[in-house]
């Protein structure tokens, strides 16, 4: 149990690049980003709204991301995420820095360290 | 259908209905009727799956305290244990200059019987906390969003018993003529309390800023 809260921790760390990767995508709404996760990865991980949406509302406050109501005709409206340029920028970073935090990792536990996918 | 809008105005009944609360009640019902939809579409009956979303949206009440920056979460093991550490370390060099002090114009050495266990007091909290971050440095809490209120009432308070054992310190001074300048000594002392809530405060709102933190 302690060692999946870990996990979790770990993975909502990188939240930022997560939504802002699905969102260079395409834009998206919540629930589509959530559903991308879930397929994604199978399953195994599993992006909770109350994450999803707080961090919606921090990137949109830091301008990273911008909103729009989608036009559907029936049932309710959805809102739309798009990224911006400032949020492009710092995908941009964010990606470099995990790029790095990979290699710096498997530069020092070596073959093992690497899971066969 | 309906069923999900009223539970949705029920989980943000306690906050003003703005343009921003409306807009977020609209975003996360159609949130919740995609999944139902979903999971009618796998074969789920309507209730079910209406008392499934709304069971794995988990914590709600985090998300309405985080959206409106009433409540966060903090990695609060951690961020104690600093501030303490340096409590501590500001305790440490007061206290070597209370008992030179102490052992030059009152005591001699026996003054360290009454710093030793004074530093005790800075000591004995900061092995706990140290020992709370060791098992689990991760371990995070939701707390009230870090304001300066905290440190406000400690800075007012620290100013009130300072200036009155100052005061006090001056009446003596002018009635005996032997009198010391000992009331350096609460006043540095006590400044550990505004000191302590800068501290959290420094360290949260730091912890806040690098990590975005959210639930």
């Amino acid at each position: 149990m302690k060692d999946v809260i870990i996990e979790r921790d770990i993975i909502r760390n990188h939240i930022d690049t997560i939504i802002l990767h699905l969102l260079t995508e395409q834009d998206r709404y919540g629930y589509a980003v959530c559903k991308e996760v879930l397929e994604r990865t199978g399953g195994a991980y599993e992006l909770k709204e109350p994450s999803l949406y707080s961090a919606f509302r921090r990137l949109e406050r830091d301008k990273l991301i911008a909103s729009y109501w989608g036009d559907e005709s029936q049932g309710g409206r959805r809102k739309y995420y798009a990224i911006t340029d400032a949020g492009k920028a710092y995908y941009a970073q964010a990606m470099a820095q995990w790029q790095r935090v990979q290699e710096i990792m498997t530069m020092i536990l070596g073959a093992e360290g690497r899971k066969q996918v | 259908m309906k069923s999900i809008e009223y539970y949705l105005k029920g989980l943000f009944r306690n906050i003003e209905q703005t343009d921003e609360v409306k807009e977020q009640i609209e975003e996360l019902s159609s949130h919740i009727r995609d999944r139902v939809t979903d999971l009618c579409a796998s074969g789920m009956d309507e209730m079910a799956a209406l008392e499934k979303t709304i069971a794995d949206l988990g914590d709600l009440d985090e998300l309405v305290d985080t959206m409106f920056r009433r409540k966060v979460r903090i990695r609060k093991n951690r961020i104690d244990f600093f501030e303490m550490l340096a409590g501590a370390a500001y305790g440490a060099v007061y206290l070597v200059f209370m008992t030179l002090c102490m052992a030059a114009w009152y005591f001699g050495p026996a003054a360290l019987y009454l710093t030793v266990p004074a530093f005790a007091g800075y000591l004995i909290p900061t092995i706990f906390s140290a020992v709370r971050f060791i098992r689990s440095p991760h371990e995070t809490h939701l707390v009230p969003y870090p304001d300066c209120t905290n440190l406000k009432a400690a800075t007012a308070g620290w100013a009130l018993i300072s200036g009155i054992c100052i005061v006090a310190n001056l009446l003596m001074m002018m009635t005996e003529a032997h009198c010391r300048f000992w009331s350096w000594m609460p006043v540095a002392g006590v400044f550990t309390w505004p000191l302590m809530n800068a501290m959290y405060l420094f360290f949260a709102v730091r912890e806040i800023r690098e990590a975005g933190a959210d639930v």
